[in-house]
């Protein structure tokens, strides 16, 4: 028959493995208190060195396979938390035309072409909608919601295409970064001209209808919809 | 002689100290812009409405992440098409494209999937049935790529194709990493708000 001694320790999580291993046969957790996890630790004369072998390739393990997850986390570089509700989204299209004719010692000019297709969205921000913005009288609801704001422009690659190339003899075709570095000035432009396009008024209305529906479905019989004071500047986050 | 000599340098001194004097004033551009090459504009052309559509996205999500995606090829070089050479190693090159892309992907619920049979309302509760979440866009626009590196020559075609395996490869790692969850979760959390500032006092969500 073994002969059980029985003793408890208190250890911290992070402790070497050589300040526990050597005495365990059974280990159960109690609750921790003040930052530190105690441990029983029940003790037992007889030759455990296979078991204890074995314990300490699985806290090895452990403490490994914990690493890897929090490595994989760090891939993506940061997650968002938001409340936007996008109302209406604008398909538009644009020509990218330029010429490369300005530099005095490059002999020949070269031309380029090239047509692309744009996703606006608008919306408004959910989260800024409080308590105070919304009154309810019976089966009347008042609801005053934050204005518009552009909230994405998506131009995706298969969407840009180079229509017509014109390359002087002396010259080298335009290289994807120089082609990228073009259409990344249309996208400036139709991002500045989202507000002449009338994108912020079409989706404040179509918030202040979808918000009417919604709030009728749930009961309510009269709903009057407004917007508040604030800027109505596009800008994307 | 000694005359002309003096009057040579006395003309070459007046002339440096012009071009100096020009310069501070701005006269002149400096060494650097001369031989820098002008940026390439493009023209400022219309942009045209093709389509608007009504939406109901609730946004709920967005993760940034960066990804590299890359491509290569063997082609014939320049020097085998004038000399036909024997050896295929000499004859041949490697075409390579990196490029580095940082980009967003948003998620979220789409509220107009919600149907009439999805709420039921009884005095102050309401229950709903929110709709699964989704990928709403994974935007990667031009001015959100670096080129590593382009060895050869690439086509338009090829490189947007490089493009959307950046664009899919930073997809699939944003729904590994459980933005679609996350997603869910915090569309309850921004409905339940909403909800409770419209008066119900008990909401259920199935």
């Amino acid at each position: 028959m073994a002969e059980f001694v029985f003793f408890s320790a208190s250890l911290r999580w992070r402790d070497p493995p050589w300040r526990i291993v050597p005495c365990f046969a059974h280990i159960w957790r109690a609750p921790p208190a003040a930052g530190r996890a105690k441990f029983h630790i029940q003790m037992l004369n007889c030759n455990m060195f296979p078991r204890i072998l074995l314990v300490s390739i699985l806290i090895f393990c452990c403490q490994a396979c914990g690493k890897k997850n929090l490595e994989q986390k760090q891939e993506i570089l940061a997650i968002k938390e938001m409340s936007d509700l996008a109302t209406v989204e604008y398909v538009v299209t644009k020509i990218i035309r330029a010429s490369d004719d300005k530099t005095w010692y490059k002999f020949g000019d070269r031309k380029i072409l090239m047509s692309c297709k744009a996703s606006l969205k608008a919306g408004i921000d959910f989260s800024k909608i409080s308590e105070s913005d919304i009154s309810i009288f019976g089966k009347e609801i008042s609801l005053q919601l934050p204005h518009a704001r552009l909230l994405s422009l998506n131009i995706r690659p298969e969407d840009l295409k180079v229509e017509y190339q014109d390359i002087g003899l002396l010259r080298t075709e335009f290289s994807s970064q120089e082609r990228d570095q073009l259409a990344a000035q249309a996208q400036k432009q139709i991002e500045g001209s989202a507000e002449a396009l009338g994108i912020l008024q079409t989706s404040e209305n179509n918030a202040a209808l979808f918000i009417t529906n919604l709030l009728r479905q749930m009961g309510y019989e009269k709903v009057n919809v407004s917007f508040g004071t604030q800027s109505n500047q596009p800008h994307l986050n | 002689m000694l005359k002309i000599l003096i009057r040579y340098i006395a003309i070459a001194i007046v002339l440096i100290a012009f071009l100096i004097l020009a310069r501070k004033l701005n006269w002149l551009p400096s060494w650097s812009d001369i031989f820098k090459s002008k940026p390439v504009k493009i023209e400022n052309t219309p942009i045209l409405v093709k389509e608007i559509n009504e939406l109901s996205q609730l946004t709920t999500v967005t993760a940034f992440d960066e990804v590299v995606a890359d491509s290569f090829r063997v082609s014939q070089n320049n020097f085998s098409k004038i000399l036909p050479l024997p050896m295929p190693v000499l004859a041949s090159s490697v075409d390579r494209i990196v490029l580095v892309g940082k980009g967003r992907v948003t998620a979220g619920i789409d509220l107009k999937k919600i149907k009439d049979s999805d709420i039921h309302v009884e005095k102050d509760s309401i229950s709903i049935k929110l709709p699964q979440p989704e990928i709403f866009d994974a935007i990667l626009n031009p001015s959100d790529f670096e080129t590593f590196t382009e060895e050869g020559e690439w086509t338009p075609e090829a490189v947007t194709l490089v493009k959307i395996k950046a664009r899919q490869e930073m997809t699939d790692r944003v729904i590994q990493q459980g933005i679609l969850n996350r997603a869910a979760s915090k569309g309850r959390q921004v409905m339940l708000n909403f909800l409770t500032g419209t008066g119900f006092k008990k909401i259920h969500f199935e």
